[in-house]
């Protein structure tokens, strides 16, 4: 894969079938056909992820700290930055994602909070984001526009 | 218009059922969100933060680990909006 940058436009490329395809954020494809006027249809639905046949039994230990560590890692942070944020001892989180220990609700539901806060943040950055890079490749492409 | 208990319990049976992708029609006031839907405690967390959204009430972490079944999700909601 070829990371390119185009003006402020990023995207990379990948070659299958020998046909080169771009791939580029989601969000800033649909700000761009937004921009552009275009309407896109709506994306393939997200594949449907089976229940986890041992999700509720103590052997959901693995499952339950595997998705954490996804979403921890969806939402941007760091171990540390997650446990300061909940209010957890870090070594407590660092015990949780390794399946070594069972968190309560309540644990749960700090770390939930602290991501969901963290996610959005992140969010947040990447509309911004979006729309700068959708206004500067405007720009760039049609001087006229800036004015 | 407050809400009645059914459509309470059709609303709650809906978001048990997303919370693990299932069809709704097959949730009951008698599924159990563990044995039956493979809940794990963030399933748990999840489900009551919605629940707390959707009907703008807190729900205490002692009373939400107390909640095994979709009926005793609606029981639990049904004292708190009294």
């Amino acid at each position: 894969m070829r990371r390119t940058a185009l003006k402020t436009l990023d995207y990379r490329t990948v070659v299958l079938d020998g046909i080169p395809y771009a791939i580029l954020r989601e969000s800033l494809l649909q700000a761009l056909c937004r921009r552009a006027g275009v309407q896109l249809p709506p994306a393939p639905t997200a594949q449907v992820v089976p229940a986890d046949p041992l999700a509720g039994t103590d052997l959901d230990r693995a499952g339950l700290a595997r998705r954490l560590v996804d979403r921890r890692k969806r939402a941007g942070l760091t171990q540390a930055r997650l446990a300061r944020a909940a209010g957890i001892r870090v070594e407590t989180l660092n015990r949780i994602e390794r399946g070594r220990h069972t968190p309560d609700f309540a644990t749960v539901r700090k770390l939930v909070v602290a991501m969901q806060r963290a996610e959005a943040s992140v969010r947040n950055a990447t509309a911004r984001a979006d729309a700068a890079a959708v206004k500067e490749y405007s720009n760039a492409n049609d001087p006229g526009a800036a004015r | 218009m407050p809400m009645t208990q059914e459509q309470l319990a059709d609303t709650v049976r809906r978001l048990a059922a997303e919370q693990v992708s299932v069809d709704p029609d097959g949730v009951t006031l008698e599924t159990d969100l563990f044995a039956d839907l493979n809940f794990d405690s963030l399933d748990v967390v999840d489900f009551t933060m919605k629940l707390e959204d959707e009907f703008a009430v807190t729900i205490d972490d002692e009373r939400a680990t107390g909640v095994r079944t979709v009926g005793q999700a609606v029981e639990l909601l049904m004292s708190l909006r009294r």
